[in-house]
């Protein structure tokens, strides 16, 4: 019984692919002949998964607002370069690491000779913009620390094994789908996984150790 | 499995990042090793929170840019791309401000070109004197005319190729003097200068005048077989 219902799960998701595959196929189509429901199409099944992916690589709320541009810029004129080799997902998040990636790169030379028109206090942090969860407030301010402190530790991680480790652990893409993305040999997206997560766990290892009990020990009035 | 091992495995053990023969090597070290075990856990709760991270919703103004840019593009795809497409972007701007920039002169402008040509055929023909009409019975009115071939005397030449007699008038229209320009040999033939002096005693000219009044003048006649030609 359970096989046959695992069986059954494994067709609905072969089913379900072949059905985005074809989608994708005909947004592509609808992309070159410049079809105004191909450009509505994409820009709602994208423009929150990339600024997600974005976000997570370039953590400027800004700076991701204008990589997020300069992707959907490429993908609108490179269209007709896709040749279908990969998926078309596969072919946009590639766009969108490597925008990001460039985006750094040119970040890393520049940002010190930039000056920000708003002042410190008026930045818009991409935190503002998350829904409310309907926690509790304590909860939800627990949650809040805890993204930060890993955003910021995933953050402080290269460009090279944040890529990998976004890409596998927050996008929750396949290995094969990384190494597509990347450009790069199946055991190397492997290998800078691991040394991505090892990086992580050990600027985590105490900010994310569990709470010690609260412990109640009676004691007697003298 | 030693510790030292496993723990290179163990970022790969919280999902399918082993092989079958690996992850079965993982769990068995595990039951054993308290350590490790701990290691793995950290791994686990590191994964849960990377994954718990919330999916972060693009700011509106983003969308708005997104859409933008998506018309221009789409707008941009449908005039084509390459040089043509480069021209028929180029041209509509380049229309419009020349429309701009034409359109409050094209009224002056057409206006001032109609009444150029109106004026310029009104008054421009009032320039030129009128090209006297031949065989007719006015009177030129201009400063000088010159002697007008009327006919030939009633006399036949000698000389059969074409030659050129250049003849003096008086008042009258009648012949004075002649010349025979060029150097040939009949031209000293006394024979043939009598038959040409004949002829041009019985030849009727009208006289040139001068503001109106006949006067002296000279006339070049071409004679030919077959007719004759006459250049004032």
């Amino acid at each position: 019984m359970a096989d046959e219902l695992m069986d059954f799960r494994a067709v609905l998701a072969l089913e379900a692919e072949d059905a985005l595959l074809d989608q994708d196929r005909r947004l592509v189509e609808g992309l070159r002949h410049g079809a105004e429901w191909a450009y509505e199409g994409l820009l709602e099944r994208f423009q929150q998964p990339v600024f997600n992916l974005v976000s997570r690589l370039v953590w400027e709320a800004d700076d991701a607002c204008d990589v997020v541009q300069e992707v959907f810029l490429k993908i609108f004129r490179k269209i007709g370069s896709f040749r279908g080799d990969s998926s078309f997902k596969t072919w946009v998040y590639r766009i969108a690491v490597n925008e990001a990636h460039n985006h750094s790169r040119w970040s890393g030379r520049h940002r010190g000779h930039e000056v920000g028109l708003e002042g410190e206090g008026e930045a818009r942090d991409y935190r503002e913009t998350l829904p409310a969860s309907g926690c509790s407030p304590y909860e939800y301010a627990l949650d809040q620390e805890r993204h930060r402190l890993v955003g910021e530790a995933l953050a402080e991680l290269s460009p090279a094994f944040r890529s990998a480790v976004v890409l596998r652990d927050v996008e929750d893409l396949s290995y094969e789908d990384i190494a597509e993305i990347l450009r790069l040999p199946l055991g190397t997206v492997k290998s800078r996984i691991l040394r991505g997560r090892e990086a992580l766990r050990r600027k985590l290892e105490k900010r994310l150790e569990p709470e010690p009990e609260l412990q109640l020990r009676p004691q007697l009035v003298e | 499995m030693d510790c030292y091992r496993v723990r290179r495995f163990l970022a790969g053990y919280c999902d399918d990042g082993l092989s079958s023969d690996e992850r079965q090597a993982v769990r068995l070290h595990l039951t054993r090793c308290r350590n490790c075990a701990s290691l793995s856990q950290q791994y686990v709760r590191e994964r849960a929170a990377l994954r718990a991270l919330p999916a972060l919703t693009p700011p509106e103004q983003l969308l708005t840019s997104l859409r933008i840019l998506a018309s221009r593009e789409r707008a941009r795809r449908q005039l084509g791309v390459g040089m043509a497409g480069w021209m028929a972007r180029w041209a509509v701007p380049v229309r419009v401000r020349m429309e701009a920039l034409m359109r409050p002169l094209a009224l002056p402008v057409a206006g001032g070109l109609l009444s150029a040509v109106v004026l310029f055929g009104l008054v421009v023909p009032n320039f030129f004197a009128p090209h006297p009409v031949s065989n007719s019975a006015d009177v030129p009115t201009v400063l000088s005319s010159e002697p007008n071939f009327v006919g030939l005397g009633p006399f036949g030449f000698t000389v059969e190729e074409p030659f050129a007699v250049d003849v003096k008038l008086d008042s009258q229209g009648r012949f004075v003097d002649y010349s025979l320009p060029g150097s040939q040999a009949w031209t000293k033939d006394p024979e043939v200068r009598r038959s040409i002096e004949n002829a041009l005693l019985f030849t009727r000219i009208s006289p040139g005048t001068t503001f109106g009044q006949p006067a002296s003048s000279s006339i070049r006649i071409i004679i030919r077989r077959s007719y004759i030609d006459v250049r004032g």
